[in-house]
């Protein structure tokens, strides 16, 4: 019933938010314009004039694909977020606090430095596919090697796993820099962009190759809820109430740092959303993952796109890097998770 | 039945268990007994997949265990752990459900919600069901523990059920609520294998006890035929007598108290003229607290 | 077919003719470096320019003009509220993603590559004038500028030595880079005489104390925000090396406004002028 509320609610808020993100913008576009473009492009009409131009184009063309971009790698984030906290057993362990965005921008930015040099002939679509693979890859190699650091006598240590977090994030921040500063600047984005994060350089292209890789996680996680739920009260126990722990293990990471390595190839590193959405959602409906795994991804979706909004309209006409504004929401929540649970983190 | 064949088992070269044999029938209530270090643990951690024997090997109903389905298998044995660190805020309930996760869900649902409400009940759970777990002392998560691996097997009388320790942290009405649902199982036909340390517990509610001590099985049989002084003495290092209770026919053991004059072990506290304390064992408090609810 | 018919088809042609003319010539242009901003306004139009990034200061009708640009971070809705119809960039500075996204919004972008030399400038300037679809002006502006260069550096002062000369760029004590091979600074301190202190490295490297020493400047070149980011003239003669070194010992500390020392373009002629006054 509660949780009945909870998903429409959030559903609900989605759609609005979707709205306005699409109705507000640096252009005055009166919101009868916003209507008429969208109602005339999935083919009726309601207030009659079709032809607004550049407005129009400024809908379709960029805030479409971007909130759209926003929906998607907020849901991603948030998902992916709850299934590695439920595998590392911890609430701390979110993929940009414990390097895992961190080695998907490296690849990222590694495949991007060599492109040309590797691969001369591929096509733009092409291009944002291997890029969205090698940064998939980058997350999962990183997310494995903090796993397997973490583990003391079977179990996740959360001050071994921070600390591997911090080293890898410092390693691949260093060679991120040094990468972005020896290739020749004008290919590679900025290290602002890989760092902070943006939605700014959203395209159809770009979210349509980003589509699959947040889809197949958003449906195929919640499909391991029971076993991530068993991964609280420890691996060994999830293979003698007759789950298989590895399976359970391989597939979550795989489909986690797919979503993670995508968001990250597109929009680059955004923290703190797959620590604050986990934590409100669990305080709003409980720890189960079967709720939280599906209701992170769309609350994810919803906040992403609310930062998002604050990210283009708060410093108008430039835009703030969304990662400022998802860090000023998230790191309170670090801290309070911190100062709350002290005790019971560290051992 | 479940039958160990003389399994050995090393850890870094370091021999932990040393050709052990045994056989349980069902309806058998095993303790497993032996000073720190003996490898009764480890015993478990093989009983419990947890850990692959080295050599030798471990039968279920004439199957080995390693060969064993993991839904099948998870149907006859449940392993309640001696620590069970729960790091996320779930709620009694849903810990205990999850004993139930290996079955299909739904087919099962009614089973499920019978052995949810039942094993809470009886582990005195049903008033904490929805407080988190992160908010229960350490006996409270090892009852609501206890509940879960019940609920596993609830359905399945021909189970074996391994309890390492499932006394840690109780207080006293459940040690015994506890080992007495241990030994209420196996009258029905389950097979129990427990782990513990008070020795008087074990002479109480197992059918059979088995004393280990540094890797090896020492004595096998009833608590009458195995709790003797002598064999006390040997596995535990320590003085004691044992009496049959008249009311009861059980053994009761009284260890010895051990006294020991600080000065000899403190050089600090060798002034002529300072008084000399006296130090009781724990053993000893333990045993004045038995009796007086037992005698 | 008739008289009155063909003067019809003639007199249309023409209009289309003229219209076309028209609708090629830029008349919203966003400007997102200095030297184009600076540029354009050079060529006369200045009153066509909506917005400009930060650093497009000079003059002061352009100062004026809001910034959509800080840093290459900006906003392509934000630029296009202004409905410019051309956008002129120092190549790099949009993503293939920004120019995908102006193009499928039907704005014109033009990249602008600089290359630092006066043919370059010269060059750029024709680029520019090209791009707003007024080739006469470009023409005209890239002549003057040309011969303007060369009565400059037919006038230059000379020294009894060629001065080394290290230029720095800072922003505050903590961020401070200076320039190596290559970089348009290199090439203007060559133009006006002197010889850049760097030879080891190309572009902007980070700064540290021993190459400071050990290159050994005459005199030290620095923006003049970058002077005062220092903490102005005798707080950066007080940061450790910098007395160590001919420049130091002598106090020859040279600020220049940065706009005109690297907009190798119409304003070039001034630059080596003034950069030359000062170094000589």
């Amino acid at each position: 019933m509660k949780r009945t509320v909870i998903y429409t609610c959030l559903s609900t808020g989605l759609l609005v938010s979707i709205c306005f993100s699409l109705a507000l913008g640096a252009m005055r576009i009166p919101l009868k314009e916003v209507i008429d473009t969208l109602t005339h492009t999935v083919g009726f009409t309601v207030f009659g004039g079709t032809d607004h131009g550049i407005n129009e184009g400024v809908i379709m063309m960029i805030r479409l694909p971007r909130t759209l971009m926003g929906v998607l790698v907020g849901a991603a984030l948030g998902i992916s977020g709850a299934a590695i906290q439920g595998i590392f057993r911890n609430p701390l362990a979110e993929p940009s606090l414990v390097g895992i965005s961190a080695g998907a921008s490296l690849m990222a930015v590694l495949i991007i430095a060599f492109e040309t040099l590797l691969f001369s002939s591929l096509s733009q679509v092409m291009g944002y596919y291997l890029l969205a693979f090698g940064a998939f890859a980058g997350a999962g190699f990183t997310a494995m090697l903090v796993y397997n650091l973490s583990k003391v006598n079977g179990q996740a240590n959360v001050s071994t796993m921070l600390l591997a977090g911090i080293a890898i994030n410092a390693m691949a921040g260093a060679l991120t820099g040094l990468v972005t500063y020896l290739a020749d600047e004008q290919k590679l984005r900025s290290i602002t962009f890989w760092m902070m994060g943006s939605l700014g350089g959203a395209t159809w292209q770009n979210v349509s190759c980003l589509f699959p890789f947040v889809l197949i996680p958003v449906i195929g996680l919640p499909f391991l809820s029971r076993g991530l739920n068993l991964f609280a009260i420890g691996e060994s126990q999830v293979e003698l109430i007759g789950l298989n722990p590895n399976r359970i293990k391989i597939l979550v990471v795989v489909l986690a740092t797919m979503a993670v390595g995508a968001s990250v190839a597109v929009s680059g590193i955004i923290g703190f959303i797959g620590l604050l959405i986990p934590h409100l959602t669990r305080l709003l409906g409980g720890v189960d993952h079967r709720f939280v795994l599906p209701v992170s991804a769309l609350m994810g979706a919803l906040v992403l796109t609310l930062a998002d909004m604050v990210s283009r309209l708060i410093v108008q006409p430039i835009e703030l890097p969304i990662g400022v504004v998802t860090a000023l929401m998230g790191t309170p929540i670090f801290l309070y998770i911190l100062i709350k649970d002290k005790k019971k983190l560290v051992n | 039945m479940l039958r160990v064949e003389s399994i050995s088992y090393k850890l870094n070269n370091r021999p932990l268990l040393k050709d052990i044999s045994f056989s349980i029938r069902p309806g058998e209530m095993v303790a497993l007994l032996g000073s720190n270090g003996a490898g009764k643990s480890t015993l478990m951690r093989l009983l419990s997949g947890e850990r692959k024997p080295d050599t030798g090997r471990i039968m279920l109903y004439g199957d080995d265990l390693a060969a064993y389905n993991r839904k099948i298998l998870a149907t006859r044995r449940a392993y309640l752990q001696q620590h069970n660190p729960i790091s996320m805020a779930f709620t009694v309930r849903e810990v205990v459900m999850m004993g139930r996760y290996g079955f299909k869900s739904g087919s099962s649902a009614k089973n499920d919600q019978t052995a949810l409400l039942e094993t809470m009940e009886l582990c005195g759970l049903t008033d904490l069901a929805d407080r988190s777990m992160l908010s229960l002392s350490g006996g409270e998560q090892q009852r609501v523990h206890l509940a879960r691996v019940l609920a596993q097997l609830w359905d399945n009388k021909d189970a074996v059920l391994l309890l390492d320790e499932p006394t840690n942290n109780m207080d006293l009405q459940f040690q015994h609520q506890t080992l007495a649902i241990a030994a209420a199982m196996a009258k029905k036909g389950y097979m129990i294998v427990v782990v513990l340390h008070e020795v008087n517990l074990a002479a109480q509610y197992a059918s059979r006890i088995i004393i280990l001590k540094d890797g090896r099985k020492w004595w096998d049989g009833t608590p009458v035929q195995v709790l003797t002084p002598q064999h006390i003495y040997t596995a535990f290092g320590i003085h004691a007598q044992a009496y049959t209770d008249q009311s009861s026919l059980k053994t009761v053991i009284v260890p010895k108290e051990i006294k020991l004059d600080a000065a000899k072990f403190n050089s600090n506290l060798q002034v002529l003229h300072q008084p000399v304390y006296k130090l009781k064992t724990t053993e000893t408090d333990e045993l004045i607290n038995l009796q007086s609810v037992k005698i | 077919m008739s008289i009155k018919k063909y003067y019809i088809i003639l007199v249309t042609l023409s209009f289309s003719l003229i219209l076309q003319q028209a609708a090629a010539q830029a008349k919203r242009i966003i400007t997102l470096s200095s030297a184009i901003s600076e540029t354009v306004n050079a060529l006369g139009y200045g009153k066509c320019i909506l917005a400009t990034d930060v650093t497009s200061v000079s003059p002061e009708e352009i100062n004026r003009l809001p910034k959509v640009s800080r840093n290459r971070s900006f906003s392509v809705e934000s630029i296009t509220a202004f409905r410019p119809d051309l956008i002129l960039v120092p190549e790099g500075d949009f993503s293939k993603e920004n120019l995908y996204q102006f193009k499928s919004l039907g704005i014109r972008v033009v990249s602008i590559r600089q290359e630092f030399s006066v043919e370059g400038a010269m060059k750029f300037i024709r680029q520019i004038a090209a791009a707003i679809g007024d080739k006469n002006r470009g023409e005209q502006l890239a002549q003057k500028t040309e011969n303007s260069v060369n009565s400059t550096l037919n006038q230059l002062k000379k020294g009894n030595k060629t001065p080394k000369i290290l230029f720095i760029y800072a922003r505050g004590v903590g961020t401070m880079n200076v320039a190596g091979k290559g970089s348009s600074i290199d090439a203007i301190i060559k133009l006006a005489g002197g010889k850049n202190a760097i030879q080891e490295f190309s572009d902007f490297k980070p700064y540290t104390t021993e190459a400071l020493i050990k290159s050994n400047p005459d005199i030290i070149l620095m923006f003049d925000f970058g002077l005062s980011s220092l903490g102005g003239r005798e707080a950066f003669l007080d940061l450790p090396g910098v007395a160590y070194t001919n420049a130091g010992k002598n106090k020859r500390i040279v600020e220049m406004n940065g706009p005109l020392l690297i907009n190798f373009s119409n304003r070039l002629p001034e630059a080596i002028k003034t950069l030359n006054n000062r170094i000589l």
